[in-house]
């Protein structure tokens, strides 16, 4: 299954500590240089830096910076081909209508898609949101006065998500998962999530990318269900549609 | 004396290595194509202009000679000009009237500025010949 | 060469009518940082109305709309008014003086350019007076939330002439400043001995050339679409919208960093009293740092599923190479120096390391996967504080302290210069690392208000009082300024043993520059003839401590 928060958390594991590690060193060096060698008066007899290039100690730095960067770009791309949802996601142009993605549907590096076991449309707009769900005829949405609109997802499971917008540029987020894609008007984009855990997410999800006026407020919840209980909600959601 | 073409060419050239490198390791969509590559062409004409411009010596600073004017009004009545134009298509299009008379004015004085700076340069190197 | 012209027999007062179509590059030099000054104070009096607003949850400042005004504003102010025209406005004064030329190539352009700088800033803010109020689509204005449906008003059109006007500004400064540097050097002033300064404006020139005409197209296509015909509503259109934008809006980071890098790197030597370190390394690094700069702008676009990430995760990862370079370059040239501790050095220190910090984050967000969590948070918010707030204001302000002597021949106060520094170290870690927190647990950007529930007041309130820190530091720096102009020590031509051809002449330099360009034989010709003069003083009378050091 798609794990977005696993691909981070290893991600953050290598970059955190390098990064905290070099500002260390350099803090200190900087520090050391200005105390050490700060002008000490007249009768200051320590040796003068003798040189003004060292080609041999810049090329062996230059090699240990090539060698830490060649490091981070292997490690990145290899969690980036671990996880399928970050693979750049199919987008296409132009149509109106959704298109049903399925196990088929290959990735721009010709890597298939993880198998899809639940579609999700997603529709962005100022300033809510809509989840579609075709295959089981359930919409979300919100019921206005600034009611927020519930993603009910099942755990386990590889979630296909296909998303538009229908005004302007908006993004999906939802922090607990680190993951967020933009949806743009008159433009299909697809990405799949898993969600591990169930519950309720606190945070919840937020749109990320400025849309106007009440951008602030365009949130939505995210329920995550294991799957016993999923289906017991799709088919009060089902009944409630009929009745 | 001036090799300032050959660092333009330079700079050029590492555009063009990037440019390279994303168009035959990685899937660039035609947007980034011909940006990266139009930045790699642009550089590479301004290397052509400097190099040309380097052979020629015509500007009388090249030879000591100050002749600009400290101070030229004309100038900021041309970019008064310009902020008239731009405005005019949001704040009426009596702007642009008005801006066609201080653009001549500009103009004008550009003009006469540069035919006094002319006759300076001249004196100048007649009294230093 | 040959006679110069005799300057005018009356010599007339600098008047402000004078000084506004002068033709001196010092004065446009002046004119244009003094503008960008002001715009760099007004920007920061927007950012406190924000982190006022944003120090609890709910709204107390100011109405979702007039917040959506500010933070765009203040983004616009920062880049478009202040930043960039800040970088080329310090090339502007001194390129000349560092190559050894009486002035600029086309000065009537740069003053041309300085009057669409003015009408930029006076237009954007004009704004506010428009019934809809100033731009408020961000400071980048995607389209379509930019185009006459998602955001209409002659605000934001005003909005889109002023960052125009401010691009147009920006390349006839940058033209002037390169076809200087290629001109107009003095005798013996080969690109290889360039100072580091002018090395900075060599570059930035460049970039600015190359990616400011993107933004110019789509200021001008997005105005063409605001008045009724489509443009980017055509397929894709949105996604071109933000290459042009990015090809531009990347690039200018760096036009807004490597100017500020020189200026402290130079700061660096002076003090140190020993010839920079590694310099064609660095002038080479410099060259490769602006190339990689300028084919990196689609990190920005991780999250539109419509750029290859792997290309550009590349390529800025790459930046670690280049950039670690400078640093090892400034350590180097305090390596064994005798350092003054003077307020322009502790602002370059504090560059090494606030910006330290904006660049370890960004390698972080050149990152994919990590960029998906980070991308219009705060944590981004932070990063890119960081780097220009420690690149570009600590920077500036090294240049400010080390420059202002040559500028008005007055010393600035260093007891109220070190105040200013240490409080603006604190203010600007007491703002922005909070904001590295909040951006982690997943508070988006452009947000006037944010759940109580979720956790972030403390840390937010604790950044609202970080930015009045910088407000302090800033009116110290206010005072110092004001103080020193009438009162300050007259500092003489050459106050800090300089190496650059500027501390050859007077303070503040005559209006052609050099009575005589003294020799050029490298990169610090003052200080081959201070290191000269020294030997044959040895001569004479044997010292200790041998001068090494010539190159
Ligand atoms: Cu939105």
């Amino acid at each position: 299954m798609v794990d977005t928060r696993d691909t981070w958390q290893d991600l953050f594991n290598l970059y955190l500590p390098i990064g905290v590690g070099v500002f260390v060193v350099i803090t200190l060096l900087v520090v050391i240089f200005a105390v050490r060698y700060r002008d000490r008066g007249a009768e200051d007899d320590r040796p003068r830096r003798r040189r003004s290039h060292f080609t041999g100690a810049e090329g062996s730095y230059i090699l240990l910076l090539a060698l830490i960067a060649a490091m981070l770009v292997y490690f990145t791309f290899t969690e980036m081909g671990d996880d399928r949802a970050n693979l750049p996601a199919e987008a296409s142009t132009g149509t109106g209508e959704l298109k049903q993605g399925g196990a088929d549907e290959e990735g721009q590096d010709g890597i298939q898609a993880p198998p899809a076991e639940l579609e999700i449309q997603v529709t962005a707009a100022r300033w809510t949101w809509r989840f579609d769900y075709p295959e089981l005829g359930i919409t979300q949405a919100s019921g206005g006065g600034g009611e927020l609109t519930t993603l009910v997802v099942p755990t386990g499971v590889n979630v296909r998500f296909t998303m538009t917008s229908l005004d302007v540029i908006h993004s999906f987020y939802i922090p607990q998962l680190r993951f967020k894609r933009d949806a743009f008007p008159e433009r299909l984009t697809s990405f799949t999530l898993g969600f591990t855990e169930p519950g309720d997410y606190p945070k919840g999800g937020f749109c990320a990318e400025f849309c106007g006026l009440r951008h602030a407020a365009m949130l939505f919840r995210v329920s995550a269900m294991e799957p016993e209980r999923f289906r017991a909600w799709v088919t009060q959601r089902q009944l409630e549609a009929r009745g | 004396m001036s090799r300032g073409w050959v660092v333009m060419l330079a700079w050029a050239l590492m555009l063009g290595v990037v440019w390279v490198v994303q168009w035959a390791i990685f899937d660039p969509d035609l947007i980034a194509f011909v940006l990266l590559g139009s930045a790699s062409a642009t550089t590479a004409l301004m290397a052509l202009w400097a190099l040309l411009a380097g052979r020629r010596r015509d500007a009388p600073a090249d030879e000591g000679i100050e002749a600009t004017p400290d101070a030229s009004h004309a100038t900021v009545l041309l970019g008064i000009t310009v902020l008239l134009l731009v405005l005019a298509p949001v704040l009426g299009g009596w702007l642009a009237f008005t801006a066609a008379g201080t653009g001549l004015l500009a103009v004008g004085g550009l003009v006469r500025e540069r035919s006094s700076e002319r006759r300076a340069v001249r004196a100048a190197r007649e009294g230093g010949a | 060469m040959s006679a110069t012209l005799p300057p005018p027999a009356v010599r007339r007062g600098p008047r402000l009518l004078g000084i506004l179509s002068s033709t001196d590059h010092k004065h446009l030099g002046l004119l244009v940082c003094g503008g960008a000054f002001v715009f760099f104070c007004l920007g920061g009096l927007l950012a406190l109305l924000m982190r006022s607003e944003l120090a609890a949850p709910e709204l107390q400042v100011m109405s979702l709309n007039a917040y959506n005004q500010v933070f765009t504003i203040h983004g616009s102010t920062m880049f478009y008014l202040f930043g960039a025209p800040m970088a080329l406005g310090f090339g502007l004064y001194l390129v000349p003086l560092q190559i050894g030329a009486s002035g600029l190539r086309w000065p009537r352009l740069v003053l041309l350019g300085f009057w669409l700088f003015l009408g930029a800033g006076l237009l954007m803010y004009a704004g506010f007076l428009t019934q809809e109020g100033a731009g408020r689509a961000g400071w980048f204005a995607f389209d379509p939330l930019s185009d006459d449906v998602g955001t209409p008003g002659t605000g934001m059109d005003l909005w889109v002439i002023s960052v125009f006007l401010s691009v147009l500004a920006g390349m006839l400064w940058a033209a002037s400043i390169l076809a200087t540097i290629i001109r107009h050097r003095a005798p013996g002033m080969t690109m290889l001995r360039l100072p580091v300064f002018t090395w900075s404006m060599v570059v930035s020139s460049l970039m600015t050339l190359v990616a400011f005409p993107a933004l110019l197209l789509a200021m001008g296509l997005l105005f063409i679409e605001r008045h009724g015909l489509d443009v980017f509503t055509q397929p894709g259109g949105a996604i071109f919208y933000q290459h042009l934008f990015w090809f531009f809006g990347h690039p200018v980071v760096y036009i807004v960093f490597f100017p500020f890098l020189a200026a402290g790197s130079e700061a660096i030597a002076t003090s140190a009293g020993q010839r920079f370190f590694g310099y064609k390394l660095f002038v080479g690094s410099l060259l490769a740092f602006a190339a990689l700069s300028v084919s990196v702008w689609g990190h920005h676009m991780f999250v539109t599923s419509s750029v290859d990430n792997r290309f550009f995760s590349l390529t800025t990862t790459a930046i670690i190479v280049v950039a670690g370079v400078e640093y090892f370059d400034n350590l180097a040239t305090m390596f064994r120096g005798r350092i003054k501790l003077r307020a322009s050095f502790l602002f370059a220190c504090g560059f090494m390391i606030v910006f330290l910090i904006g660049g370890l984050s960004g390698i972080w967000v050149a990152s994919p996967p990590l960029d998906y969590n980070a991308h219009d948070t705060y944590s981004v918010v932070a990063h890119f504080h960081y780097t220009l707030f420690g690149g570009t204001v600590f920077g500036m302000f090294a240049g400010i302290y080390h420059w202002f002597p040559k500028v008005t021949g007055r010393l600035l106060d260093e007891r109220l210069g070190r105040w200013h520094f240490w409080l603006m170290l604190l203010g600007g870690l007491v703002t922005f690392i909070p904001q590295f927190f909040v951006g982690e647990q997943g508070m988006v950007r452009r947000i006037a208000d944010y759940p109580e529930t979720a956790g972030w007041t403390a840390l937010n309130a604790l950044s609202t009082v970080g930015a009045f820190i910088i407000l302090l530091s800033l009116l110290i720096f206010l005072a110092n300024l004001i103080r020193s102009l009438r009162l300050g020590k007259p500092s003489g031509p050459d106050p800090w043993d300089g190496h650059t051809l500027e501390w050859a002449t007077s303070s503040p330099p005559p209006r052609y520059n050099f009575p005589a360009v003294p020799p050029v034989r490298s990169y610090a010709p003052l200080l081959d003839l201070k290191e000269e003069a020294a030997e044959d003083e040895s001569s004479h009378r044997p010292v200790a401590s041998g001068e090494g050091g010539s190159q």
